[in-house]
């Protein structure tokens, strides 16, 4: 079809095939995803349109939107994973963050969503691995995945839904409650609070990396987290691989019987004893607003 | 005949609201007269920019600023983001809502850019009924703000100052005058910016927008990074005696200053304002002998705010 007498729905599908090709303007213009709308066969026919001003030519002007649809939404994810840009280097980051949005153009009103599929992404194509520095560990490829998927949850946590409306539970409400009717109690978690195990552990290389700057890459070690939010501020908490199991049993709906027994099986031989250690630890997990409430189960 | 402003206050002049500032004004509680946010960082926040918000909504005058209504879009209009959009509305309760002239993408993607539209017709026609649609369904007026553009099209058959008149008369909606998207679009597309600002129905004016721009040498970017230029103010003194003053808010969105440096550059507007001598008839607005900078370095188009997770 003639360019001269194109729709309004063909310029702007040909505009958005045309900018969120990778090339330049010559490369974009010719590729079959632009051409399938509206078929331009050189640079200099590109005025049927896109015009000319006293100062461009068509193509450089075409040219500021291609340039600023990558380095926005090239700058969104960066801000995202600071740290995970910390870990590869800018321009290392950039060139995966480039071929993620690519492949995944954003399908959402808005940039919040842009990088829910990154650190999906990275672990797929594992493009990353090309930035290893030469002393990286043998795990340094799934660091950076878990990296990634850290700072998203942060966001997750950050900005999703909290517990800051609701009345806290603190260890008065515990403490009101009968001994024969602890075991039948069930907690319900706050909506914010996010359970998560890796295998390196991302939250110290990213306070190191948030505090300094700079960080090491670590090396492989069983890590259980906890994140919260309190206050409308995000917290990590480091949790033993007991508590994680008992959390777990707990935030799926669990009894705080039955969670307890499948902790003890689970984690073996405690030193201290489990049932030495649960005051403290709800005493800890209270404050800091894990729970939300407490519902009895029947018999 | 329409009345002023659509028939909406007139707020004074205020700020876009960034996250940049929360500790600034929750501390101080500044007398600024109005704050504008942008619909997106906040209608899915169930965090704290929402609270944040929420504070503030209870003290200032605020108006809804949206970047992804994509009205010129031949996509299907977005109604799961309009119900959003409207559940924020009845939330925090905006003396408007306003978006772009513009569409953000087709075929179900999105560019995040204020792309331009062909002006003719048919686009016209488009543009309206979707603004009519969208106004039943938000049971409010629209008011639609000219972007900044850097392309025209060669199907255009009609400036953007008659489109605009057209779009607003025909959709009975309002205008956001956002005077340095008219200079910058009047330098990369060779017109005189005084003939637009003549030309836009002065009573559906519900707004304007006032901001920093960089000078790449061929062409303006308008990045919201600087301090607002001498011949912006002057398109501003002309859009004041032409409307008889209407809200008036300045947006900064990258390389922020602190908060009293922005709220200072949006006070400059009393001078003109209050100074009625500029001519009317004074020479076409050029851009002052200010550093160039070059390219790729200049900055981002139609930068859009975004919320970065405050975690420490």
């Amino acid at each position: 079809m003639s360019a001269k007498s194109a729709s309004l729905d063909q310029i702007e599908r040909w505009m958005q095939s045309v900018l969120m090709h990778a090339g330049d303007v010559a490369e974009a213009i010719a590729s079959p995803e632009a051409a399938e709308h509206i078929a331009i066969s050189s640079v200099e026919d590109l005025r049927n349109v896109v015009l000319p001003s006293k100062a461009l030519d068509s193509s450089s002007r075409l040219e500021i939107y291609i340039d600023a649809y990558f380095e926005r939404l090239l700058e969104c994810l960066g801000q995202e994973f600071q740290a995970t840009r910390g870990a590869l280097g800018d321009e290392n980051f950039n060139a995966v963050a480039f071929g993620f949005l690519r492949q995944k153009p954003s399908r959402s009103y808005t940039l919040n969503d842009l990088g829910a599929a990154f650190p999906n992404y990275l672990a797929e194509t594992r493009l990353h691995e090309r930035a290893a520095p030469a002393d990286a560990t043998p795990t340094w490829s799934e660091f950076v995945v878990e990296l990634a998927a850290f700072e998203r949850l942060l966001r997750d946590v950050f900005d999703g839904p909290g517990s800051e409306g609701d009345e806290a539970l603190d260890s008065s409400h515990l403490a009101a409650i009968s001994g024969d009717a602890w075991g039948r109690l069930r907690l319900l978690g706050a909506p914010c609070l996010r359970l998560v195990q890796f295998t390196h552990p991302v939250h110290l290389y990213w306070q190191s990396w948030k505090d300094a700057g700079a960080a090491t890459a670590p090396a492989p070690s069983r890590t259980y987290l906890a994140i919260n939010r309190r206050a409308y501020a995000v917290g990590r908490h480091e949790l033993s691989h007991p508590q994680f199991v008992l959390l777990e049993r707990l935030l799926k709906g669990q009894s705080l019987s039955e969670a307890i027994a499948a902790t003890a099986s689970q984690a073996g031989a405690l030193e201290p004893r489990l049932e030495d250690c649960l005051q403290a630890w709800f005493a800890s997990w209270v404050a800091e607003r894990f729970f939300v409430g407490v519902e009895h189960a029947e018999r | 005949m329409p009345s002023p402003r659509l028939g909406h206050d007139h707020l004074g002049l205020g700020i876009g609201l960034r996250t940049v500032h929360f500790p600034h004004i929750l501390e101080h509680w500044p007398a600024v007269d109005w704050f504008e946010v942008i619909s997106e960082n906040f209608m899915d926040s169930q965090g704290r920019p929402r609270y944040v918000l929420e504070q503030i909504a209870e003290r200032y005058p605020t108006v809804m600023h949206g970047v992804s209504l994509s009205i010129g879009s031949t996509d299907p209009l977005n109604f799961e983001y309009l119900t959003k959009l409207k559940r924020l509305a009845r939330e925090i309760n905006p003396r408007w809502v306003s978006d772009h002239l513009c569409w953000t993408g087709v075929m179900g993607l999105n560019a995040h850019d204020l792309l331009p539209i062909p002006l003719n017709e048919e686009s016209l026609a488009h543009v309206v009924a979707r603004i009519r649609v969208v106004q039943d369904f938000l049971e409010r007026p629209l008011v639609l703000e000219n972007p900044s553009t850097y392309v025209t099209f060669a199907q255009s058959t009609m400036s953007e100052w008659e489109f605009l008149t057209r779009m607003a008369e025909q959709a009975d909606c309002g205008l956001l005058l956002d005077v340095n998207n008219v200079y910058v679009s009047s330098v990369n597309h060779d017109f005189d910016p005084r003939e637009y600002v003549d030309n836009v129905p002065h009573e559906r004016i519900v707004q304007c927008h006032l901001a920093g721009h960089t000078n790449c040498g061929s062409h303006l970017i308008d990045t919201h990074d600087d301090h607002v230029i001498d011949p912006v103010w002057e398109l501003y003194r002309r859009a004041h005696r032409a409307t008889g003053g209407v809200s008036t808010l300045l947006e900064w969105d990258a390389r922020i200053p602190e908060f009293p440096v922005v709220h200072a550059e949006v006070l400059k507007a009393r001078r003109y304002m209050d100074d009625l001598s500029g001519s009317a008839e004074s020479a076409a607005p050029s851009e002052p002998a200010r550093g160039v900078i070059a390219g790729r370095t200049a900055g981002v188009s139609n930068p859009i705010a975004y919320i970065v997770p405050d975690v420490t």
